[in-house]
């Protein structure tokens, strides 16, 4: 009836590994060294930025303007995904922590965390999810957050609703000053709130939110601060060191150019106890003995578990060294200097109205603009079938509207086709 | 130019996954897809065939594979799926969620399930902690496993265990007669036992548990009846209709043959609202008014339990993988990892000092064959079959155990099971 785990995980992984170091290395990547970006030219970004492109196997065309909803890879993320499967798969070894901890350094150094203070997960939501259902809440609790959120982001709450009779109290953000979005908050806080959540980027509308601000009214009204970091992590840079939340929730496929299927959460070290592990097995912890008490791992490793595509992990390391080399504030602010220029040619658009905020510091290169007749739908539909330009429609709490995404691999001259469209858009439509 | 669904659907999905006849649309070429043609099973010369099939399976030669149950190796075409479905969905930045519909299709027909109760996991233990985690459980409602049970299988319980305070209840094995274990889980029902788990097939030792019969008791008292199917689907055929139980979790990464973080769980369709989401995201609901919450209305279907953007090449090579053992004949690789196990069973029992943990009676066993030596620790054993045998079987440290365990698939042949015979031999004469 004893049931040693600590062995168990050794037999399998370490003593497997002991035992192979006498047979034939692992065979290098498959693939040739990437090629290496330019140096930058501040006389001649666009050069730059071509030498960017080239490194997405994306299609030319239609014009990809959605890294918010799902963004491409570069071509040495996908050589990294398949080289690790390759490799794996000539030995059958899990080698599971010999792979995983050294993309979790990169990713943590990415984000400005301890490596403890970070597990992989497979999107956003799974973050959020595991958030939401692991703090300890009972009905008539609250949670306060922003009706703009995804669903990756509020269907985790409202599963709590059912489930515990957590209470949701919503936010408009407010698009005008970050004052105002921390006045909605403190307006909503009352002695049952127990969380308050915002997207550090809205999804639908681009906006900033005052993400260390809130952290402060939150901790100091004794509540939980959780972040939805989808749109933020790849678009701006993150330090969760200085932003101060508790938890954050990162997507790898979106702005990050990392492999389907990956994101990331951090949970702050000295309150990891507070998120009871939803999924659970290998991994996860130690029990020496069966029946017996289960252990959990001191690290947000706890929220991990069983057998993991290692080949997607290390993707995402790459995707993160990727945006290191082409430098994470110079990322920034392309997508900005291209948002400018797509905001500088719609201004003199009758009747295209600018949903995204027009105060510096709350606008990102995420540009949401609304068509005085056509709906989300119609709208996006048409800039695709006439246009070949690829957004998001919006249709989010009735905004109608659709969303342009610019990033690393788009371009000036695609800026120029969106403004033309978007003219033709308000006389055809 | 424009690409619309249609064309993308031509480019990969359909015709990957072989639902119209269009394997050899050029765009699949043009992108290396290697369109491996299955080896035509010849009575014959039966070893020509196994031998195409092992020339499937892009192993390295330099060491002989026995550790299926642990992590499976993948043949060349489900890698090429994985390989052309990424890079082609990636030019076209789609998730390719369409795709999941049809690979639903081909993993409900491969468990003998419906679609609507098949959902795409990560692993087995995904699976398992969806049931465990969404059962409505009490405090002191008792849950009854084996001790032979994987951390993927127990772990989730012992997680309700920590935060509901729920019991745990183990039995352990009979590996003499396997049908004890009836008994032996009837001993410990009580007015609190909610639920009853095993594994279809253990891990530690292979022991085919007598699944029909434990359905039927547990239906008697009303339980739930959650099967670990990590070390079954892909070994056996798997008719989940005909085991009877409520839920069955398995990894697409292990005797199946898919990539790695690959998994399937089956709920009973009328029982399904029975186990809560505890994750969720965009795709577990279609209808949520933000202006009024309070009701979440779940998706209809088991893909309620999938949530987000999901790695849409992983669950078509996964699919792949269940099309290559149907094609290959399904009866046909049981017959085979059997053979090859009662093979390595001859074997060792020539050999003194060898005792063999896994059951004789064909009925309670398969592909898995475990055994130790009072002569040598299981550890010295695997290091040495590893180290001067290029041999790699799995150490079993569970239970006490200590003991060494073979998993033989259909990549596998006689020779290499004689030359681990014979490795063990040597091992042992040296002891």
């Amino acid at each position: 009836m004893q049931l040693d785990r600590r062995t168990f995980v050794q037999s399998v992984g370490l003593g497997a590994l002991g035992a192979l170091a006498g047979t034939a290395p692992l065979a290098a990547a498959p693939t040739a060294a990437p090629p290496l970006l330019p140096a930058y030219d501040a006389q001649h970004p666009d050069a730059f930025w071509r030498a960017v492109r080239a490194h997405y196997p994306l299609q030319d065309e239609p014009v990809y303007l959605n890294a918010g909803g799902l963004g491409p890879t570069p071509q040495r993320v996908l050589d990294r995904v398949f080289g690790t499967m390759t490799e794996m798969q000539a030995h059958s070894e899990p080698e599971h922590e010999r792979r995983i901890e050294p993309a979790r350094r990169t990713l943590a150094a990415f984000l400005g965390a301890g490596p403890e203070e970070i597990c992989f997960t497979r999107n956003a939501t799974e973050a959020n999810s595991i958030i939401a259902a692991g703090l300890a809440l009972g009905p008539g609790d609250e949670v306060i957050f922003e009706s703009h959120a995804h669903p990756g982001g509020s269907y985790p709450w409202f599963n709590q609703v059912q489930r515990r009779g957590v209470v949701v109290r919503l936010f408009e953000p407010d698009p005008t000053s970050a004052e105002g979005n921390v006045a909605r908050v403190r307006a909503l806080l009352s002695p049952r709130t127990k969380i308050v959540q915002v997207s550090h980027i809205t999804c639908t509308t681009g906006q900033v939110m005052p993400v260390a601000a809130l952290a402060e009214l939150a901790h100091a009204h004794g509540a939980w601060f959780h972040v939805d970091g989808a749109q933020a992590v790849g678009l701006v840079p993150v330090n969760l060191a200085a932003l101060g939340c508790d938890s954050y929730a990162c997507s790898g496929h979106k702005w990050l150019g990392g492999p389907h299927e990956t994101g990331a959460l951090f949970v702050r070290h000295a309150r990891l106890d507070e998120i009871a592990p939803t999924g659970i097995g290998s991994h996860t912890g130690e029990l020496p003995f069966l029946p017996g008490v289960l252990v959990l791992k001191p690290s947000a490793v706890r929220y991990e578990y069983g057998t993991r595509n290692l080949g997607l992990v290390a993707g995402l390391a790459e995707a993160v060294r990727f945006q290191e080399e082409i430098g994470r504030d110079r990322i920034a602010a392309w997508g900005r200097e291209l948002a400018a220029q797509l905001r500088a040619g719609l201004a003199g658009i009758p009747g295209i109205e600018l949903l995204s905020p027009r105060a510096d510091g709350l606008w990102t290169a995420m540009t949401t603009l609304r068509h005085p007749r056509a709906n989300a739908a119609k709208f996006s539909d048409y800039l695709k079938r006439h246009h070949r330009l690829r957004c998001r429609p919006v249709s989010e709490q009735h905004l109608e509207a659709v969303r342009v995404s610019l990033h690393v691999f788009n371009s000036r001259a695609e800026c120029d086709r969106v403004i033309a469209a978007v003219r033709a858009a308000a006389q055809e439509l | 130019m424009n690409v619309d669904r249609k064309t993308f659907l031509r480019g990969l999905g359909a015709g990957a996954l072989g639902l119209i006849a269009a394997r050899s649309l050029g765009s699949m070429e043009a992108d290396g897809y290697q369109s491996a043609v299955t080896p035509a099973w010849t009575g014959d010369n039966p070893e020509e065939f196994w031998r195409q099939v092992r020339a499937q399976f892009p192993m390295t030669p330099e060491r002989t594979y026995f550790n299926t149950g642990g992590l499976g190796p993948a043949p060349l075409r489900v890698l090429d799926m994985l390989t052309v479905a990424s890079r082609q969905l990636q030019e076209r930045v789609e998730t390719g969620h369409d795709f999941f519909a049809q690979a639903r299709v081909i993993a409900a027909d491969y468990l003998g399930a419906k679609p609507a109760e098949v959902c795409f996991t990560r692993n087995t233990t995904e699976g398992t902690c969806i049931v465990a985690g969404g059962l409505e459980l009490q405090a002191a409602d008792e849950v009854i496993f084996e001790s032979h049970a994987h951390p993927g299988g127990s772990f989730p319980w012992l997680n309700r265990e920590r935060a509901d305070g729920i019991v745990v209840k183990t039995f352990e094995p009979d590996p003499v007669n396997p049908q004890r274990n009836l008994e032996r889980i009837a001993a410990l029902i009580t007015p609190r036992t909610r639920v009853v788990q095993v594994s279809h097939i253990t891990s530690p030792t292979g022991l085919i548990m007598p699944v029909p019969a434990i359905a039927q008791l547990a239906r008697a008292h009303n339980l739930w009846f959650h099967v670990d199917g990590a070390q079954s689907a892909g070994m056996i055929p798997v008719n989940v209709a005909a085991l009877g139980c409520d839920s069955f979790a398995t990894s697409g990464h292990k005797w199946i043959g898919g990539p790695h973080e690959t998994g399937v769980l089956w709920i009973r369709l009328d029982r399904m609202a029975q186990v809560t989401p505890r994750h969720v995201g965009a795709y577990s609901s279609d209808d949520i008014n933000l202006k009024n919450p309070g009701l979440f209305i779940y998706s209809p279907g088991a893909h309620r339990y999938e949530y987000g953007t999901r790695n849409a090449a992983s669950v078509l090579a996964l699919a792949e993988a269940m099309r290559f053992q149907t094609e290959i004949g399904r009866d046909r690789i049981a017959a085979r990892g059997r053979a090859l196990a009662q093979r390595v069973r001859a074997g060792l029992e020539k050999i003194d000092g060898v005792e063999l943990l896994t059951p004789a009676d064909p009925a309670y066993s398969a592909s898995i064959l475990t055994f130790r030596s009072i002569k040598l620790a299981y550890g010295k054993i695997f290091e040495r079959l590893l180290g001067d045998h290029h041999l790699r079987t799995r150490p079993v440290s569970e239970v006490d155990l200590d003991a060494i365990r073979i998993s033989a698939h259909l990549f596998n042949s006689p020779e290499e099971c004689d030359h681990l015979v014979a490795a063990v031999g040597e091992v042992l004469r040296k002891a």
